[in-house]
């Protein structure tokens, strides 16, 4: 099932009810149609009878696609084994972590623009340059991030100088990204050299990243995505340590959620 | 055994500088290399540029030993060669 909303670039939360008469894995993606490679969301669940999907979008298109299909089937517009029983647009409630500082708000902004257009903004081999309109964060957008000791590529998605604050973002990883997934790994890039006390340290860039993407009402299951992806590359001690150090906070945050 | 990073290092320095003022500084004295150092999102430390090995060094030298070795002899042949021609 293929539908168009309207949402005219408002802060939304799409609620996405779907039938099934037995288990089926149901996927759901809410595009931007007139852009390429730009989704605000991307996930699934394995549904039995009614399961409603509830998808925060701090940003929004003008208009909106959402397309729901059948894992079994692919996307069959006469598919018969799930209905969608309604789309419904409701105001997006978040209960905000911090505020957010003028400097933070700033570098949101930008992070958005940027993440919003990654999917088609051009990139090269020596890093385009896209720049906040105050002048103050840069990002670099390279087909590919390479090591800067041997040229070899690397697989990071994103990297921030230790120095200048510049962060260089990898087109290849971010065009396959969900926006909320993009703005995750930014949000980490910006805590390392703006908000942690220990800048070096890799679990405090990721919950006080967290702490503004959350703030800003962005998707919990998006945030579990990215890291998962990333780190199934990159397996390692210090990486199960992080997941685990992420994965305590954002449950201590959905039980403050439902507070 | 392994190179300690630029975080480890500054852990055991027990500056009181922040981590940018001391990486700054141990950049300007040439004590760290000076490429740009990045945190990487999937935590994995940027690789150092590649040091020349001994063996290569050495291979080069031999290189050398042997074109020395060349040149002598063709100054010597070329020398006994006009020393012959001027006697005949």
């Amino acid at each position: 099932m293929i539908k168009k909303i309207r949402l005219d670039n408002e802060p939304t939360t799409l609620k996405v009810v779907v039938g099934t008469h037995r288990e089926q894995k149901i996927w759901i993606k809410v595009a931007d149609p007139t852009k390429p490679n730009t989704f605000y969301i991307k996930r699934f669940a394995n549904v039995v009878g009614r399961k409603a999907f509830f998808i925060n979008m701090p940003i929004s298109p003008q208009v909106a696609k959402v397309i729901v299909y059948n894992a079994a089937n692919g996307e069959n517009r006469n598919d018969k084994s799930f209905k969608v029983l309604s789309i419904k647009t409701l105001p997006l409630q978040v209960k905000p972590l911090m505020s957010l500082s003028k400097k933070t708000i700033s570098f949101v902004r930008f992070a958005e623009e940027f993440c919003q257009d990654a999917g088609f903004l051009p990139s090269s081999k020596e890093g385009a340059t896209y720049k906040s309109n105050n002048g103050k964060f840069r990002i670099d957008y390279f087909d590919i991030i390479r090591s800067k000791g041997t040229n070899n590529i690397v697989g990071t998605p994103a990297r921030i100088s230790q120095l200048t604050g510049k962060i260089e973002v990898s087109a290849k990883a971010f065009r396959k990204y969900t926006i909320p997934m993009r703005m995750a790994i930014l949000m980490h890039e910006f805590s390392h050299f703006y908000v942690n006390r220990e800048p070096s340290d890799e679990s405090e860039a990721d919950i006080n990243g967290l702490k503004i993407y959350f703030t800003r009402g962005y998707p919990k299951i998006s945030a579990y995505n990215v890291f998962l992806n990333v780190f199934k590359r990159s397996p390692s001690m210090q990486n199960k340590d992080r997941y685990d150090k992420l994965d305590s906070f954002i449950r201590e945050y959905k039980e403050k959620e439902n507070e | 055994m392994s190179e300690l990073t630029a975080n480890q290092k500054y852990k055991e320095s027990k500056t009181e500088l922040s981590f940018k003022e001391w990486l700054k500084n141990e950049q300007d004295n040439g004590v760290l290399p000076d490429h740009e150092t990045m945190f990487n999102y999937d935590g994995i430390e940027d690789e150092l540029p590649k040091k020349k090995t001994t063996k290569k060094a050495k291979s080069s030298m031999l290189g050398l030993n042997i074109l020395g070795i060349v040149a002598i002899g063709t100054l010597v042949y070329g020398l006994s060669q006009m020393s012959n021609a001027n006697g005949e």
